[in-house]
């Protein structure tokens, strides 16, 4: 499944990045440091931070995009920066653990 | 990959959060340049990030150098901050000394070391109390 079937799907809004690509798995934490050490390539990374570091985090690790949840959004510099990495932020109005639970039957059925 | 080794120099500013992951990102540009594989400049780019973010928190900030060779990357990392007591304590997974403020941007949960440790070949740190802290990792591809 790529991110953008998945964004179809679970009809997330794009706030960032254009690249399509291929979606491994999901993870879920709000410490970069955490993420940092078990966030894998082509993960989905499900988080509530939307700062600068977030980007980074999120770039360092290979996530191969960014959920953030409960609608919430982030400030227009991480989008410019997230866009400079073409990273994939989108935003959407369920919990972590129902967008993961939603991510996971797509997963499954591939 | 380069044929002779490459060196890269960053300065890296205190408590300056936003620009924080800078001297990393611009290491991890290279190495996807010189055609390094995806596993390898994920683990350099995790350690060094870490590295250098702890630079910013806790070490005054410093000078960030990057040494690329053909099979390995050496990253050192430089700091004039107060240096750490207790390097054993500081290892241990979960031991954190930061701030609230800098907990609650999503740092300070005492995984970095430990973090840079797992993704490195060889590490290195050693500290001085009142002189600062010299980090250095080697990664091999």
């Amino acid at each position: 499944m790529t991110i953008n079937k998945m964004a179809e799907k679970l009809g997330l809004e794009r706030l960032s990045g254009e690249t399509d690509r291929d979606v491994e798995y999901c993870y879920i934490s709000d410490l970069l440091s955490r993420v940092l050490g078990g966030c894998q390539p082509g993960d989905v990374w499900i988080t509530v931070q939307s700062s600068l570091n977030m980007v980074a985090v999120a770039v360092m690790t290979d996530a191969s995009c960014v959920i953030l949840p409960e609608g919430l959004t982030a400030p227009d510099n991480v989008i410019d920066k997230a866009n400079e990495e073409d990273l994939s932020i989108f935003t959407s109005d369920e919990t972590a653990f129902s967008l993961a639970v939603r991510i996971s039957e797509l997963i499954r059925q591939k | 990959m380069p044929a002779e080794v490459l060196r890269q120099e960053y300065n890296v500013s205190a408590d300056d959060f936003a620009a924080a992951g800078a001297a990393s990102a611009a290491v991890k540009n290279t190495l996807k340049k010189l055609g390094f594989s995806p596993d390898f400049i994920r683990r350099t780019s995790i350690a060094m990030y870490e590295g250098e973010i702890n630079m910013v928190i806790h070490g005054g900030g410093g000078v960030a150098e990057a040494e690329i060779a053909e099979d390995y990357v050496k990253i050192t990392l430089t700091d004039h901050g107060p240096g750490i007591a207790d390097i054993n304590l500081a290892m241990q997974e979960g031991f954190s000394t930061a701030s609230d403020t800098v907990r609650e941007l999503g740092f300070g949960a005492g995984m970095g070391l430990p973090n840079i440790k797992k993704q490195s070949d060889d590490f290195s740190l050693t500290s001085e109390v009142g002189k600062g802290t010299v980090l250095t990792i080697t990664i091999k591809s």
